[in-house]
């Protein structure tokens, strides 16, 4: 694998929240009386997953205090996962094209034990399939796809998230976009060739996927302008991280290890940090004492907030 | 109108080979492929209209206009079928509104009065056809011509901002105003096409966009949309984007008040389409307001009225941002119904509301097809 690439793709962290049970910090949150919090984390070194941490490694902190108590495991569970296909021209002329191709390579890289779902996206969104662990089914649906106009990307983020939040075990949501808002109808008529249907904003989306114990991550198709947008902010807020495709790599190795990168990991719990007037706790997460980058998501709603 | 002058000659072969090809047509089938205009226009009028007007719409653009001709003494039940014929052969072809080879979009020297020869042949025929129509309707004082002309305007205007024809949606916006400008429904286009249907307080606040353009943005869908209120007091779509731009644009209370009235008609005369948005519209009235609970009230209303996306989205959000999780995301769970392989999502208000007056352009061809053809 091109070594650039290696390292954005190994990089990719993943991160959930919620109180759990301190003897079975692996299984689906909000299941116990018992409130923990809860966090995914994907700890990387130069792009390498570090395997073997203990508590001991970790510093965490809830608003800005050094939590104590902290249990840390590894994890290797099945995952699900909902794949949202942006179709929308307004992407890129060949963009669409890509990200097809993109998705096929993507749905290649699921092993038999994760489950998906397929939305595809633009004035408005569909679910296509799922949930399913029939990769040759997606494909299928995959070849009948049409690119369309707009792109309904906070919306259809919204339905992939409830699709993924509702299932047992961990749940990641993948857009696959350029990201990019073309921006409203304008006041000229006639203009909606790059309308943005969502009905959500980014500001809502964002304040939902604090909420949801899922990660949001992004693979932009090659030739798109690296840089801050919307598709950032999503994964910002959930620990999930936004990968550049580059031409000439091969995209089913990149999408296997992303998968992979996202069953394994660490699941870091602590008990509740005092409570705070709006309910956010504002989490940050490092290494103590050893080179390596942690990526977790940015902090958590307390349950019922 | 302008005609060239071969065509004189021209007319008595095709209204001779019309005649003689209706007749044909139903002895002996062509493949529409290999067809002439005639016989594509026979079997448009007397027969398969879809499979005619998609073989038309695969012709070469410079073969068009040179077959297309009008007969003389052409009835006006042949020149509304030869509009539409042109209409419909544009939409199959997905290219009706579009420009010509070779010229650009938002070309410089455009002058926006009418599909000129900057546009595609057939929606620059169909658009020739119909002031035709016009003009006879202005000879004998017709009404029922007229209202074709207005009809076809509307359509037209509606396919081409859904499609993004600006140029295509300008040019017939601006001549359609001098026509029909005292025309209810086609004040109400002209709103739609100017009303940005997304934007919300929230997104004004956000961009800090100041008093004095709020008022200009919102300024020609208002004037147009009051228009369509006072000759039509009853047209309960030009009520609804009038009091949702005041209440977005102005924080007019007049808005809500308006919108409250429409959802309770709309709730008595059992149309789904004016619930779901009135409700909408409400909800995230009150959003915009941090009354989240009451939203959450009023997107139940939408949900319940077409269980479409939009609504469920903007209830699941609430919901979710209320603390009630689980509830939240099982509504958008639920949205999606029996969606999967061959199952489409239902059409949501909300996106059609987006496309002017798209969600009539099905009905508004059927009926003006049916003037023309004679199956």
């Amino acid at each position: 694998m091109n070594c650039a690439w290696a390292m954005l793709v190994a990089a990719a962290g993943v991160a959930l929240v919620a109180p759990v049970s301190t003897t079975a910090p692996q299984q689906a949150p909000f299941r116990t009386t018992v409130a923990r919090v809860r966090l995914d984390a994907m700890v990387t070194d130069r792009g390498r997953p570090i395997a073997g941490l203990t508590a001991a490694d970790f510093d965490v902190k809830d608003n800005g205090r050094t939590v104590t108590g902290v249990e840390v495991e590894p994890i290797d569970e099945p995952v699900g996962v909902a794949i949202a296909l942006d179709l929308g021209r307004s992407a890129r002329e060949d963009g669409p094209n890509e990200l097809v191709a993109a998705c096929e390579a993507l749905v290649r890289a699921l092993e038999p034990r994760d489950h998906a779902w397929l939305l595809t996206f633009a004035s408005t969104f569909a679910l296509k399939a799922g949930p399913t662990n029939d990769p040759l089914l997606l494909t299928r649906v995959l070849e009948d796809v049409k690119m369309e106009d707009g792109s309904a990307m906070w919306d259809a983020l919204f339905g992939a998230v409830s699709l993924a939040a509702g299932r047992p075990g961990r749940a990641l949501v993948l857009l696959l976009t350029d990201g990019a808002d073309p921006g409203g109808n304008g006041s000229r008529a006639g203009s909606t060739r790059t309308l943005d249907t969502s009905w959500l904003t980014e500001q809502k989306s964002v304040d939902v996927l604090r909420r949801a114990d899922v990660v949001v991550s992004g693979i932009r198709p090659p030739g798109v302008l690296y840089g801050f947008n919307a598709l950032e902010a999503a994964a910002n807020a959930t620990g999930g991280r936004v990968l550049y495709a580059q031409r000439g790599v091969k995209l089913d190795a990149q999408f296997t290890e992303l998968l992979r990168e996202f069953r394994t990991g660490y699941v870091i719990s602590y008990p509740p940090a005092p409570s705070t007037r709006d309910g956010w706790h504002e989490v940050n997460v490092k290494l103590k004492g050893r080179r390596g980058t942690v990526r977790a998501r940015e902090g958590y709603y307390e349950p019922g907030r | 109108m302008r005609r060239p002058p071969w065509v004189a000659g021209a007319a008595v072969s095709v209204v001779t080979a019309v005649a003689t090809a209706t007749i044909a047509a139903q002895q002996a089938r062509v493949p529409l492929a290999f067809a002439t205009f005639p016989q594509l226009f026979a079997e448009y009028r007397t027969g398969d209209w879809q499979a005619a007007a998609t073989a038309f719409g695969e012709w070469q653009e410079e073969l068009v206009r040179p077959a297309s001709v009008v007969p003389p003494g052409a009835d006006d039940a042949m020149i509304a079928a030869l509009a539409m014929f042109h209409t419909d052969a544009g939409m199959a072809a997905g290219n009706f509104g579009a420009m010509a080879k070779g010229i650009p979009r938002g070309a410089v020297g455009l002058g926006y009065w009418g599909l000129d020869r900057a546009f595609e042949p057939h929606s620059r025929r169909a658009y020739e056809l119909i002031e035709d129509l016009l003009d006879r309707a202005e000879e004998r004082g017709g009404n029922r011509l007229r209202e074709i002309a207005r009809s076809w305007y509307i359509t037209a205007i509606s396919y081409c901002h859904r499609w993004g024809r600006r140029d295509c949606t300008r040019s017939l916006y601006e001549k359609g105003e001098s026509l029909f400008h005292d025309d209810p429904d086609f004040r109400l286009v002209m709103g739609s096409v100017y009303h940005d249907t997304r934007m919300t307080q929230a997104r004004l606040d956000a961009r800090r966009v100041r008093w004095v353009v709020r008022q200009r943005l919102s300024q020609e869908p208002r004037w147009h949309f009051k228009q369509a209120k006072l000759k039509d007091p009853l047209l309960i779509e030009a009520r609804l984007r009038f009091a949702h731009i005041i209440h977005v644009y102005l924080n007019d209370p007049d808005g809500r008040t308006e919108v409250e009235q429409v959802l309770r008609e709309a709730q008595e005369r059992n149309e789904a389409y004016f619930i779901y948005l009135a409700a909408l519209i409400l909800g995230e009235l009150h959003e915009d307001a941090g009354r989240l609970e009451d939203a959450a009230k009023y997107y139940a209303i939408a949900v319940e009225a077409t269980p479409a996306h939009t609504a469920s989205v903007a209830r699941g959000q609430a919901l979710v941002r209320l603390g009630r999780r689980d509830e939240g995301f099982d509504i958008g769970r639920r949205m999606f119904g029996g969606e999967g392989p061959g199952v489409d999502p239902i059409d949501d208000p909300y996106v059609q509301y987006q496309y002017a007056q798209f969600r009539e352009v099905p009905g508004r061809l059927n009926a003006l097809r049916a003037f023309g053809r004679q199956p």
